[in-house]
């Protein structure tokens, strides 16, 4: 029983972040490249905090794949890929180091900070020019507002599913 | 929210800003500006950049294509091919390190230094 909850659980999150990823493509582009607010995020933090980072690593796959497929964007796969990657390990690293000491809001910052130095590193490997790193100041900046964001409201659907036995670990 | 978010914030805060006066101190150096663009990973062509300079260049990648135009001492993207047209909303690049990218086209039009 726990095992099929589990599972379906699993699949509401890759389902909820493909959502947000498709409302997210509707909302007005921020004019840096590799600037998002990323909302499908949040479905990263819930499955590190309700479950395990081998659930988040198959979540960020799933979702950065699929919504790849899904929304005909094959060409930006890599970086979103390189990306959420990097934001997951530094993300699990965080909770497993500093788990009472960090709230989600904490973790979803260093998260949206992780993504973007992601995404620059493959920008910067697949264009050969490391100049790409003058963006990095701008992304930073605009990293803290999202961070903050996603992880409030991360926080907020976490007390909802703590409260209501959704918890798996 | 615990009281180490608040130091991650301000140390990532304080990084942001130090890269920016670093930017900014580059750009008040009084070298002589270059447009390169590039695709991929060679050299599509470079333009000096002065207050005179007025061209339309359009860059065709096995991608798309993006049209830049020079004027006023300033680059930007008018229009371009790609699907999410990021680049045609970056704002003007005028400045040493100034950079408009283009991901899907991998296009790079960067304001550099002539050393």
């Amino acid at each position: 029983m726990q095992n099929t909850r589990k599972l379906v659980f699993i699949s509401m999150l890759v389902s909820l972040a493909l959502i947000l990823s498709y409302i997210e493509s509707f909302l007005p582009a921020i004019p840096i490249p590799g600037a998002k607010i990323g909302l499908a995020n949040i479905a990263t933090l819930l499955s590190l905090s309700t479950m395990s980072f081998e659930i988040g690593f198959f979540v960020v796959i799933a979702r950065t794949i699929l919504s790849s497929l899904m929304f005909g964007n094959m060409s930006v796969l890599l970086y979103s890929l390189g990306g959420g990657l990097l934001s997951l390990l530094v993300m699990g690293l965080f909770i497993r180091l500093f788990k009472n000491k960090i709230s989600t809001i904490g973790v979803s910052i260093i998260g949206a900070v992780f993504h973007n130095i992601g995404q620059l590193i493959i920008a910067s490997l697949i264009l050969e020019n490391i100049n790409i790193i003058y963006l990095l100041p701008y992304l930073l900046l605009i990293a803290l507002p999202t961070g903050l964001f996603v992880g409030l409201v991360s926080q907020y659907l976490l007390k909802y599913l703590k409260n209501n036995y959704y918890y798996f670990k | 929210m615990k009281k180490n978010d608040i130091i991650i914030f301000a140390i990532i805060f304080i990084i942001a800003i130090c890269g920016l006066f670093f930017i900014k101190s580059i750009q008040e150096q009084p070298y002589d500006k270059i447009i390169r663009i590039t695709v991929g990973s060679k050299i599509y062509k470079e333009i000096p950049l002065k207050t005179d300079t007025e061209e339309k260049i359009n860059i065709e990648t096995d991608h798309g294509w993006n049209l830049l135009v020079i004027k006023d001492g300033q680059v930007n993207i008018k229009d371009a091919s790609c699907p999410d047209k990021i680049c045609v909303n970056t704002s003007v690049a005028s400045q040493l390190g100034d950079m408009i990218v283009c991901l899907p086209h991998e296009v790079i039009v960067e304001i550099i230094p002539v050393k």
